[in-house]
């Protein structure tokens, strides 16, 4: 008499926990679908990450080499990902500037009677004798424009999940043939990179520290940068404050900006 | 004055020896004029070379005046024959760069006389072998009979006490070749500078007062 | 009659090979003579360029700077410089000091990235230091000191109190690789002593041909305070530069050094002879070079080793007549020795005259080496002028006569080992 009652009883738990099994996996399949994403969208993510419509930042570039370490400060201004300028405002350096457009670069100093204009091979110049070249601070074409992507796969960097994406230029014409960049997992920001020559050699390298979200956009508030070529040579950047979404004057990245 | 005793010569080349003088025993005196005659090979140059000091027997002495010449070493040898020997060539073997006179000079510079001395004798010597005028001639432009004479002067200035002459009209004409040996049974006679001849030829051999043969090495005969 | 006389004499004997052993002798004498008056001459230019425009003869500089030379170390200065430069120049045996700030730099011109050297200098004092006036091929030092002039140029919006274009001397090559002409200005960016970067305008307006042809390529000379205030180094120098009193009776080098050493005992002071440039290689190189000419005189000696050889050879049945005659071995060898050696001197006076009229000839015209020159970096001139050394000539002269007599010496000794009846019996 009661086995029939049991019976029911046993298969409705089985019911109810097939179902919820069967829910969970259905829950977890897209899951883990979306927990892989594609190199291309890592690098799209990336790249979001860090183009700002327009920003404002006080910086302060430290360079330590074999003679001692040396400060420089500057208000740096930028407007998407073509332009920027900055603003020097050390003692060393006061009056200085930097105007960068899409391919070029325009240094003003105030003893000289002409803008200095970069382009080509000579944006390799160092900044401020730094490890950071003018070049570094070009932009206009993505990332995904210049370089093959491809993901190879996760490292942990400081505790933190990474994309290890390694980029191959499509054109040999760039200044760093291949790079590797490791993307924060979850942030989409880029926790340390390694850019090389054609030939394999490693000529830089950057780890970004301090990550913090500002304004929505996740912000390495502090990035070391070593030149591999350079003994005992490293560039700290250094963002003291950052405003993303400003409103800034439109002729603030025109050459007339650049005037005495 | 000169005694050889048994001397012996032997040539090797290779593995053939050349016997040139087997027990050469001969005596010459003072002031004699003596052709030593032979067939060739029959060793009278190899006899005029040892009686020279320019080579040394390998058995045998040779003693000039009592002296032994045997046991001197090429030094004195040397010395030997700058004061005591003159030599006559068959191919006169003057020296070409200089002049008669100076050739004749030679002898006694050798022996460091002084200048005035020098042009002297050789001036006189010069006059007596009939040279005199040509003294300034170098031997290019003299004669053969004139280049023997001149290598007779040169033999005769230092006043040896012997010269010995290998063959000395071998390149002459007869006519010169009997001038020059008048020439220096002349000498001979008035200086009494004992003349030993190496030759074969019968126009040698009538003028010597004493004629050695050799044959294969040895005394054929004695003198004349 | 002596055997000199007879070896004189029979030098002419066989007058074409006589000759020929000369000649060998007198070529290598003639072109030992003309490389070693090519040496001097290159030493001397050499000497001048470095003292004039490179290191001074005596060079004060930071003591920390030659560590790091290769990095261009700025901030390693000569500090207080202008009181550094009078003080030396009071030191007794001190003709001229001056101070000089060099500073690497580059103009940028499209994509081209043109490396140069701007030097500070004081031009009043250069005039007696480097004479440099007399390297002028256009403009004057007067538009050069004439003082800077503020750009009235509109283009680009300088006024009257904007920044300064500094007036320089350029030298010839500079002007063809900025592609501008006199008058014309060009912006240099430079790092600083502060390890910044810094740019300044300038225009050419006088022109100099200088003796090297990298400064010639490389080097703009500008007024001492402009460099300073480019580089960030009020008052500062790289070096202090300084030259010596060669006068009879004045103070020993070594004497005026530690006169300068105790007048700045901060500093370090090195004579350029003492330093490693050109100058020490070429030092380095006259031993090789010595080394070469004994080399050169021996192969040159062999000809007259063989013609020795073929003299004996020849002359047996003569050599056996004399020892018939008496002569000792000694004497016959001393006869032969003298002939070889009479054509050994003649043919090294033949070869010294050559040598030495060659040289004098090129003192005057020069020895262009610019196409030889390409793309070497040494502070030497392009057109070098030989110097005619009395004495390296005298030693060169004596050498050959050694080495060839030297030489020809060995194989008269074959003469002891002719035997006389031997030597007879040749045709």
């Amino acid at each position: 008499m009661n086995n029939t009652r049991t019976r029911t009883r046993y298969a409705h738990a089985a019911t109810v926990a097939g179902v919820t099994v069967a829910l969970t996996l259905a829950t977890l399949v897209p899951l883990a679908a979306q927990a892989q994403p594609s190199a291309q969208e890592i690098v799209r993510r990336l790249e979001a990450n860090r183009t700002y419509e327009t920003s404002r930042a006080e910086v302060t570039m430290i360079i330590d080499d074999r003679f001692g370490e040396r400060e420089s400060t500057m208000v740096s201004y930028s407007r998407g990902d073509d332009e920027a300028l900055i603003e020097f405002t050390s003692a060393a350096e006061r009056g200085q500037k930097v105007l960068r457009t899409a391919d070029e670069i325009y240094l003003y100093y105030p003893d000289a009677a002409e803008l200095v204009r970069l382009q080509g091979a000579a944006l390799r110049e160092s900044m401020l004798g730094s490890d950071v070249s003018y070049e570094d601070l070009t932009g206009g074409k993505t990332l995904l424009d210049t370089y093959e992507v491809t993901l190879d796969g996760t490292e942990q960097i400081d505790g933190h999940r990474t994309y290890r994406i390694t980029m191959e230029a499509r054109d040999r014409n760039v200044a760093y043939p291949r790079q590797t960049v490791w993307v924060d997992a979850e942030l989409f920001v880029a926790r340390r990179s390694e850019q090389y020559a054609l030939s394999g050699r490693l000529l830089k390298t950057a780890v970004m520290q301090d990550i913090r979200e500002i304004d929505g956009f996740q912000v390495p508030m502090r990035t070391v940068i070593s030149d591999a070529l350079k003994r005992n040579s490293s560039t700290t950047i250094r963002i003291d404050s950052i405003d993303i979404g400003v409103r800034l004057d439109d002729t603030l990245f025109s050459l007339q900006e650049l005037s005495w | 004055m000169i005694q050889v005793t048994d001397i012996h010569k032997t040539y090797h080349s290779g593995d053939t020896s050349v016997y040139a003088l087997r027990g050469v025993s001969l005596d010459i005196d003072a002031g004699e004029f003596v052709a030593i005659a032979g067939p060739s090979g029959s060793g009278k140059s190899t006899l005029l070379n040892i009686l020279g000091c320019l080579d040394h027997p390998d058995q045998g002495t040779v003693s000039v005046d009592g002296r032994e010449m045997v046991q001197l070493d090429s030094r004195g040898r040397a010395d030997y024959r700058r004061h005591n020997l003159g030599f006559v060539f068959q191919n006169f073997n003057l020296i070409p760069v200089l002049t008669a006179f100076e050739n004749v000079a030679f002898s006694l510079n050798l022996l460091n006389i002084p200048e005035q001395e020098i042009t002297d004798r050789t001036m006189a010597i010069l006059r007596e072998v009939g040279l005199e005028g040509m003294e300034h001639r170098r031997p290019s432009r003299l004669s053969g009979g004139q280049q023997q004479r001149v290598a007779i002067a040169r033999a005769l200035v230092k006043n040896p006490a012997i010269i010995l002459a290998d063959e000395p009209t071998a390149n002459l004409d007869s006519e010169t070749g009997q001038a020059i040996l008048e020439t220096m049974r002349t000498l001979n006679e008035r200086h009494g500078t004992t003349f030993i001849f190496s030759t074969h030829d019968p126009m040698v051999m009538e003028f010597s007062r004493r004629l050695v043969r050799l044959q294969d090495g040895r005394v054929a005969g004695g003198a004349t | 009659m002596n055997l000199f006389t007879i070896a004189w004499r029979n030098v002419g004997r066989n007058l074409r090979r006589s000759l020929l052993s000369g000649a060998a002798i007198a070529v290598a004498t003639m072109s030992i003579v003309l490389l070693f008056s090519i040496l001097e001459g290159m030493k001397t230019d050499l000497e001048n360029n470095l003292i004039d425009f490179y290191t001074g003869e005596v060079q004060l500089r930071n003591p920390e700077y030659g560590r790091y030379e290769h990095l261009n170390p700025l901030h390693l200065s000569v500090s207080d410089a202008e009181a550094v430069r009078s003080r030396v120049a009071g030191v007794d045996g001190v003709t001229a000091a001056v101070a000089r700030l060099s500073v690497p730099g580059a103009v940028f011109r499209n994509e081209e990235r043109i490396g140069l050297q701007a030097v500070g200098v004081d031009f009043d004092r250069e005039g007696d230091y480097s004479a440099i006036g007399d390297y002028l091929v256009a403009g004057s030092l007067d538009a050069v000191t004439g003082g800077a002039s503020p750009d009235g140029t509109s283009g680009d919006g300088a006024s009257s109190s904007g920044p300064t274009i500094t007036p320089v001397l350029v030298g010839n090559g500079v002007l063809d690789r900025l592609g501008i002409g006199v008058g014309d200005t060009f912006t240099v960016v430079v790092r600083t002593a502060l390890r910044g970067t810094n740019a300044m305008t300038f225009r050419a307006v006088a022109v100099a041909d200088f003796p090297v042809p990298t400064l010639n390529d490389m080097a703009f000379w500008a007024p001492l305070a402009r460099i300073q205030h480019l580089a960030r180094m009020p008052g500062q120098a790289g070096e202090v530069l300084a030259k010596l009193d060669h006068d009879r009776g004045a103070p020993s080098r070594d004497a005026v050094m530690s006169a300068i050493r105790s007048a700045e005992p901060d500093l370090e002071v090195r004579h350029f002879t003492e330093m490693e440039t050109t100058y020490s290689f070429i030092e380095m190189a006259s031993t090789a070079y010595n080394i070469i000419g004994l080399f050169f005189f021996l192969l040159a000696s062999t000809v007259i080793v063989n013609t020795t050889m073929m003299v004996i050879f020849e002359r047996r049945r003569e050599i056996g007549t004399l020892e018939a005659m008496g002569m000792q071995a000694r004497e016959l060898i001393r006869m032969f020795f003298s002939e070889s050696l009479i054509i050994g001197v003649l043919g090294a006076l033949a070869g010294l005259i050559m040598g030495v009229g060659v040289a004098l000839v090129l003192s005057r015209v020069g020895i262009n080496f610019s196409d030889a020159m390409q793309g070497v970096d040494f502070e030497i001139s392009p057109v070098l002028y030989p110097i005619v050394n009395l004495r390296s000539t005298v030693v060169v002269f004596l050498f050959s006569v050694v080495v060839s007599g030297g030489t020809s010496y060995i194989p008269t000794r074959r003469i002891t080992r002719i035997e006389p009846v031997a030597a007879l019996r040749e045709e």
